[in-house]
């Protein structure tokens, strides 16, 4: 037993400075977080990734486990020991992820100003948008290929057996008209607008949303929107 | 009392155990590290103290509860260690890793303890295993095993990612065992499980390991000018074990994490026949504070 005791020893330090290192982390910010080191191995996969995604974005997301958790207020910061900067979400969420040796190095944190379990830190990955708010069928087609390949391509579960069935618009709840207009096949019904989450399975935050599908359109054609989309997000079935 | 001598000798062949310490005895096969994209010249690393509680050579009734080292270490050029193992990622694929791997096969004293027990990585967040350090074995009246060294071997990984949570590990070790021919071959499936809380990760992983002639022999064979008496055992090429393993990582913060790993072993075949062999199946658990930098 005699002959354990340097390692209890250095057992006891190391639980003492671990547990004043906690109090230190609550102390400072009692919010959730997330590893920087652990977000860039995510975050670099689409940075590499060969395949076309010029249709597609890759974002930083933080998403609310419940629909009663609003995004109103949150905050995203990229805290390290020298240096702290901070991430600004758009609506759904999402943050452009920068990619920094030094937050690397510096075992950095990515920190939110609300506590722990209330919101998801991941990857996500989307349609781009286009300035001219116009979209050719054909162009949505691909990009929802692109959004597939990509998480195969990752491994994400169950992707291998999902088709692409369409896209998601999504529209500010209030001061944006969701209307899109199909252009080159008018006798297309209109596109219904519903209140849902920007990405299918998301809890929230809730927009107005407007679902394209494939199955019923034409070919080629084009969607016009009328307002500026928070999101457009690929749907598999 | 040879365990509680603080002459300095021992104390310091006592933290050489300490840092030489290899894969544990109940883990079986050398696991890993998942693939760690990075900045360049940027690296990755853990290293803790812990405890582990395993049987003292494989197939032994004995326990030994001794202190743990955890090492792991990646490097932006795909290089890693983990425990005793050293590897190179070769692949960018994310669902894909192989490359070379060198890793020590804890050898075992003439007393019957093991001689290093072992190290893993930090398996289930990306792949922590704990390292055991075994201590100096408690002394026998009679030795009744043949001393094995511990010996490096050289092979190679190979992993398949069926998602991101589930991943086939295998790899091979050739050159362990004092004819410095000795085959290991593992071949395993991990899962990682459903997170239960923010920020703590559990993977399950099982695996079975095969080991050729020569490696049976010099482990569980039974030579009557070593052991004494008139009984000889001559194993044949077989599986030696087939293991199941939990992992348990909790994120204390960014810096810190606590680790857990339980397994359980049961030697089958040549191994589990072996007269040294007083117990077909052993527990091992390990835990311990790892600090990330």
């Amino acid at each position: 037993m005699t002959s354990m005791r340097p390692f209890l020893v250095a057992m006891l330090l190391l639980l003492g400075a671990a547990g004043a290192r906690a109090s230190d982390e609550v102390a400072l910010q009692d919010g959730e977080w997330m590893s920087y080191r652990d977000a860039y191995k995510q975050m670099i996969r689409f940075e590499k990734y060969g395949k076309p995604k010029q249709l597609i974005q890759s974002h930083f997301q933080v998403v609310p486990k419940d629909r009663n958790s609003s995004l109103d207020g949150v905050r995203l910061t990229l805290a390290g020991p020298s240096a702290q900067l901070n991430l600004p979400l758009d609506p759904a969420g999402r943050a452009i992820f920068p990619f920094l040796k030094s937050a690397y190095d510096d075992n950095a944190r990515l920190v939110l100003n609300r506590k722990a379990n209330l919101f998801e830190m991941q990857q996500r990955v989307s349609i781009a948008p286009r300035a001219d708010g116009t979209y050719e069928v054909a162009d949505l087609r691909a990009a929802c290929e692109q959004v597939l390949d990509y998480l195969r391509h990752v491994g994400k579960p169950a992707m291998q057996e999902k088709k692409c069935a369409g896209v998601r618009f999504s529209f500010a709840r209030q001061g944006v008209d969701p209307a899109i207009r199909l252009r080159g096949a008018e006798h297309a019904p209109q596109l219904a607008v519903e209140e849902g989450s920007a990405f299918p399975g998301d809890a929230g935050p809730l927009f107005q949303t407007v679902s394209y599908r494939f199955a019923d359109a034409a070919a080629k054609g084009q969607l016009v929107t009328q307002g500026t989309p928070v999101a457009i997000a690929a749907e598999f079935r | 009392m040879a365990r509680t001598s603080l002459h300095p000798r021992r104390t310091m062949r006592r933290l050489l155990h300490l840092f030489l310490a290899g894969l544990p005895a109940l883990a079986g096969a050398q696991q890993t590290p998942a693939a760690r994209m990075m900045p360049d010249g940027s690296k990755d690393t853990y290293i803790g103290l812990g405890i582990s509680s395993a049987p003292r050579f494989k197939g032994a009734e004995d326990r030994d509860t001794d202190p743990a080292l955890l090492v792991q270490a990646q490097w932006s050029n795909g290089v890693f260690l983990s425990g005793l193992s050293l590897g190179m990622h070769l692949s960018d694929a994310p669902t894909v890793e192989y490359g070379p791997l060198l890793a020590i096969e804890p050898g075992r004293h003439a007393s019957g303890s093991a001689k290093l027990s072992g190290v893993g990585g930090i398996g289930g967040i990306d792949t922590a295993n704990i390292a055991g350090i075994v201590a100096p074995p408690a002394p026998r009246t009679a030795p009744r095993f043949n001393d094995v060294r511990s010996t490096p071997g050289a092979g190679a990984f190979f992993n398949y990612y069926f998602d991101e949570n589930l991943r086939l590990t295998s790899n091979f070790l050739y050159g362990v065992g004092e004819g410095h021919n000795g085959l290991l071959l593992n071949l395993g499936v991990q899962k990682s499980l459903p997170q239960l809380a923010a920020h703590h990760r559990l993977a399950l992983s099982a695996g079975v390991t095969w080991a050729n002639g020569r490696y049976m022999r010099e482990y569980f064979g039974l030579d009557p000018a070593v052991a004494g008496g008139t009984v000889s055992y001559t194993p044949s090429s077989g599986v030696r074990d087939v293991q199941l393993t939990l992992n348990w990582n909790w994120e204390l913060s960014n810096l810190w994490l606590l680790t857990t790993q339980l397994s359980a072993t049961r030697l089958v075949g040549p191994a589990a026949d072996s007269p040294y062999t007083e117990r077909r199946t052993g527990i091992g658990v390990r835990t311990g504070l790892a600090y990330r930098f």
